[in-house]
C-alpha cells in the first residue's frame, strides 16, 4: 500500500498536471475570525442540500412519468412499491424544505450584517436569484406530484400570474403551455424542474462563489472583538471541518425526518372537483395571505414591488444611508420585513 | 474548539449517519419490496 500511493499520486499528477501551488493558494484562503460562529456558515448549507437534491432528483427521474394520466401513479409507485423509493422521495422532499429555510436564513444573515453593501451589490443580486430559483424549484416540484392540492395550487398560481400587469398573460401561457393547466403543463414544469432551474441555479452559484472568492469574505467584527487585532484562520482544514460538522448534522437530521415523517400521497388531482381549502406549500403562505388581504391587482403589484425592493436593496440602502446617515434604517426595515414574514406565515397556517 | 475536537465530532456524526442508513437498509430489505 505504501508503494502504491506514491505511484498513484505520480500518475495522477502526470495525467492531470494541476499546478499544486495554485491549488494550495486556492484552498487556503484566509477566513475572517467571525466565521467561527456557525450561523455565518449558512451559505454552504444550501449548496450542500442542493447536491443532495440533484442526486435524489436524478434517481426519482428514473421512475417519474411527466404525463397527467401517469404522474400521480408513478409517484405513488415510487412511494409505496419501489425498493428504497420512499427514502429517496422523502429525502428529496425534506431536503427541499431545509434548503428553502437555509436560503432564507442566509439572506437574513447577509441583510442584518450589511454584507450586501458596496462592492458586493451584484453578489446580493445573485443571491436573490438563487432564492427565487429555490422557491420556483419548490413550486414546480410540488406540482409534479399531481395531487389534488398541488394541482389546484398550480391552477391558482397560474390565475394569479395571468392577472399580473403587462407580462401576466404571456407568463401564464408560458408557464402552463396553454390557457389552463393541461397535459403540456406537467411537461413544462418537469423541464423547468430538472433542466432549466438546475442550470440557472448552478450558473448563479458559480457567479456567487466566484464573486465571494474575488472580493473575499466580508470582514465583520463584533463589539467584543474590536479591541483585538484582525484575525484570520485558514479555510483548509479549519473552516472545511465546520462545514463538514454542519453537513453531518443535516444528514442526521434528514435521516430522522425521513424515518419519522416519510413522504406520503394525498388524493389524486381531480380537475372537476375544487377542494374546499386550497393552500400552497408553507413558503408561499406569506404571499398567499398578502393576496387574500388585498385586491388581486394590488396584491400582485405589492408582491412584485417587494421582490424588486429585495433585489435592489443595496442601492436603496445606500440612498437611505446618504439621506439619514447613522440611523441604520436598514435594520428597522429588516425587522419589519421579518416580522411581517412570520406573522403572515403563521396567520395563513392557522386558518 | 480545537481541530482535533472538530475531527472527532465529524467522525462521530458520520458514524451515526452511516449506522442509521445501514439500519434503514436492513429493514427496507427485510420488508421485501
Amino acid at each position: 500500500m505504501k508503494r502504491i500511493i506514491p505511484v498513484l499520486k505520480n500518475w495522477l499528477l502526470t495525467s492531470a498536471p494541476v499546478p499544486m501551488d495554485l491549488l494550495n493558494e486556492f484552498t487556503s484562503e484566509p477566513v475572517p475570525h467571525h466565521l467561527k460562529r456557525w450561523w455565518f456558515c449558512l451559505g454552504g448549507t444550501p449548496a450542500y442540500l442542493f447536491t443532495i437534491q440533484v442526486m435524489t432528483g436524478i434517481l426519482l427521474t428514473f421512475y417519474y412519468v411527466p404525463e397527467p394520466g401517469q404522474a400521480y401513479e408513478s409517484v405513488s409507485r415510487i412511494t409505496y412499491d419501489i425498493q428504497f423509493g420512499w427514502i429517496i422521495r422523502s429525502i428529496h422532499k425534506w431536503s427541499s424544505h431545509l434548503m428553502i429555510i437555509a436560503v432564507i436564513l442566509h439572506v437574513m444573515r447577509t441583510f442584518f450584517t450589511g454584507a450586501y453593501r458596496r462592492p458586493r451589490e451584484l453578489n446580493w443580486m445573485f443571491g436573490c436569484g438563487i432564492l427565487m430559483c429555490t422557491l420556483i424549484f419548490g413550486f414546480t416540484g410540488y406540482s409534479l406530484v399531481y395531487e389534488q392540492l398541488s394541482y389546484w395550487g398550480a391552477t391558482v398560481a397560474g390565475n394569479i400570474t395571468q392577472n399580473a400587469p403587462l407580462v401576466g398573460d404571456f407568463l401564464a401561457r408560458f408557464m402552463r403551455g396553454g390557457d389552463s393547466i393541461q397535459e403540456n403543463t406537467l411537461t413544462r414544469f418537469f423541464i423547468f424542474h430538472i433542466a432549466l432551474l438546475p442550470v440557472a441555479i448552478t450558473l448563479l452559484l458559480v457567479g456567487h462563489l466566484t464573486l465571494i472568492r474575488l472580493h473575499g469574505v466580508t470582514e465583520f467584527r463584533f463589539e467584543e472583538d474590536k479591541a483585538q487585532p484582525v484575525q484570520h484562520f485558514p479555510f483548509f482544514p479549519n473552516h472545511l471541518l465546520t462545514e463538514l460538522i454542519i453537513g453531518m448534522v443535516l444528514a442526521c437530521l434528514l435521516t430522522l425526518l425521513v424515518v419519522v415523517f416519510p413522504a406520503r400521497m394525498g388524493p389524486p388531482a381531480d380537475p372537476f372537483s375544487t377542494p374546499a381549502h386550497i393552500k400552497p406549500e408553507w413558503y408561499f403562505y406569506f404571499t398567499f395571505r398578502w393576496l387574500k388581504l388585498t385586491s388581486l391587482q394590488v396584491g400582485i403589484i405589492g408582491t412584485g414591488l417587494a421582490g424588486g425592493v429585495l433585489l435592489f436593496w443595496p442601492f436603496i440602502d445606500r440612498f437611505l444611508e446618504r439621506k439619514f446617515a447613522g440611523k441604520e434604517l436598514s435594520v428597522w426595515f429588516g425587522i419589519v420585513g421579518v416580522l411581517l414574514l412570520i406573522v403572515f406565515t403563521v396567520w395563513e397556517a392557522l386558518v | 474548539m480545537t481541530l482535533n475536537t472538530k475531527r472527532r465530532i465529524v467522525a462521530l456524526l458520520a458514524s451515526l449517519f452511516v449506522i442509521s442508513l445501514l439500519v434503514i437498509a436492513y429493514f427496507e430489505s427485510a420488508a421485501g419490496h
